[in-house]
């Protein structure tokens, strides 16, 4: 009896685990290449420039003179910015240090896909013990038992 | 036990599957892109959606104060393969300046006709004070422009110039053409509520199921052109009656003060 409900609350760790996490491995993948959104966007000038893009898309954003740019980017949004010495740039309200970053850098997600693979893998990984735990404590009983009943 | 162990097994798997599905099959989130600018210089982009539509836009002044938007649908409707898709730009320019829209339709469910329209507006002058407003959406049919309920009025204005131009046009992209331009020195203003554009037809300045709004007025000194072509036909408000052409040009020109009630036309 014991076993059956170890079992059925590995299973439901499992289950939860995969629910809450695959979704975000999935919508972490970059854009498909027919449906995903690419923005490219220039400034030059003392411009006071508010950018926001939400989805799966790819923004690049380059920026000359003392322009203040803000960008606003969704979870699922590659942000490449390029940016001269003179501007700033903000991205998710928190300043570039150093704006020039390298094209495809992704500026955000990267974690995601670790940890939405690490959970699934401690669930099976809890399950698996758990079920080897229960077949020792039934081996180690009917062994107990047989050396009664002999 | 084992038995057991298996219908736990099996459960949790196909619980997994299910519910997981569910979430994969949910509509995708639109694509949205916001851009708003306040200050002196250039701001210029241009957004891809997928390969649906696109736009390009420019805006440059001393003073200027634009706003753009895109939204890429990803609703994919009757599983034709093709995304809805709206672009828009709202601009004010003060001190002199330019700005444009172009938008392109890229894709389309062929039964329908295919790809290639182009939507385009556009505005400069050196020291006048100018707007221009234009919201253009595309789907797997057509592309169109429909501005009521957002901006009805005032596209292009143009005031206090000593010189300016102003250009809106719709292109099937398969031989049917409609464009208004002007250049000149002082006001103007052209109201375009409404266009469309498909491969077998274009229609400037009216459409979208919308009431007709699509006049010009201006003060000082200039000329326009309102111009179309079509592969059958082409007529126009501004020739009531006209039959039989598959072209047209006309050209005014003036000193004081200029109107047109109706410009909308049609060409396929």
């Amino acid at each position: 009896m014991k076993t059956l409900i170890r079992t059925f609350v590995a299973s439901i760790f499992l289950v939860i685990a995969t629910l809450t996490f695959s979704p975000v491995a999935y919508a972490d993948d970059p854009p498909d290449e027919d449906s995903g959104t690419v923005v490219d966007i220039e400034v030059d000038g003392e411009l006071e420039v508010d950018i926001g893009v939400s989805g799966p898309a790819e923004l690049n954003v380059g920026v000359e003179g003392p322009s203040e740019v803000h960008i606003d980017a969704g979870d699922e949004v590659r942000v490449n910015v390029q940016a001269s010495d003179e501007s700033q740039v903000f991205l998710d309200g928190r300043s570039l240090d150093n704006p020039a970053q390298e094209p495809d850098e992704p500026a955000q997600g990267s974690v995601v896909p670790v940890v939405s693979g690490a959970f699934p893998a401690a669930g099976l990984l809890a399950f698996f013990l758990i079920r080897r735990r229960a077949k020792n404590k039934t081996r180690q009983l009917n062994n107990e038992k047989g050396e009664e009943d002999g | 036990m084992k038995k057991l162990f298996g219908i736990a097994l099996v459960v949790a798997v196909v619980t997994s599957l299910a519910f997981g599905s569910i979430a994969f099959a949910a509509d995708e989130p639109d694509d949205v892109v916001t851009i708003t600018w306040d200050g002196g210089g250039d701001v210029w982009g241009s957004v891809t959606a997928g390969n649906d539509a696109s736009a390009t836009f420019y805006s440059g002044s001393n003073s200027q104060v634009g706003e753009f938007h895109a939204v890429d649908s990803n609703n994919n409707p009757y599983g034709y393969g093709v995304d809805s898709c709206t672009f828009s730009l709202d601009i004010s320019l003060s001190g002199g300046g330019m700005a444009s829209l172009l938008v392109d339709r890229t894709d389309a469910k062929t039964s329908y006709g295919a790809a290639g329209q182009q939507s385009y507006t556009y505005v400069f002058t050196p020291d006048g004070s100018a707007t221009l407003q234009n919201s253009s959406s595309t789907n797997y049919a057509s592309m169109k422009d429909c501005n009521y309920g957002w901006n009805a009025n005032d596209h292009i204005t143009v005031s206090g110039s000593t010189y300016y131009e102003l250009q809106r046009y719709v292109d099937s992209g398969a031989g049917n053409y409609a464009e208004i331009n002007a250049f000149g020195g002082g006001d103007a203003d052209l109201d375009c509520m409404s266009s469309e554009a498909s491969a077998g037809q274009v229609r400037l300045g009216w459409g979208c199921g919308c009431y007709t709004n699509a006049d010009f007025t201006a003060n000082g000194t200039g000329t326009m052109e309102l111009y179309a072509y079509g592969n059958n036909s082409a007529t126009t408000a501004m020739a009531p009656g006209m039959t039989g052409a598959t072209s047209f040009d006309f050209i005014a020109s003036w000193a004081g003060a200029f109107s047109i009630p109706d410009y909308s036309t049609t060409a396929n």
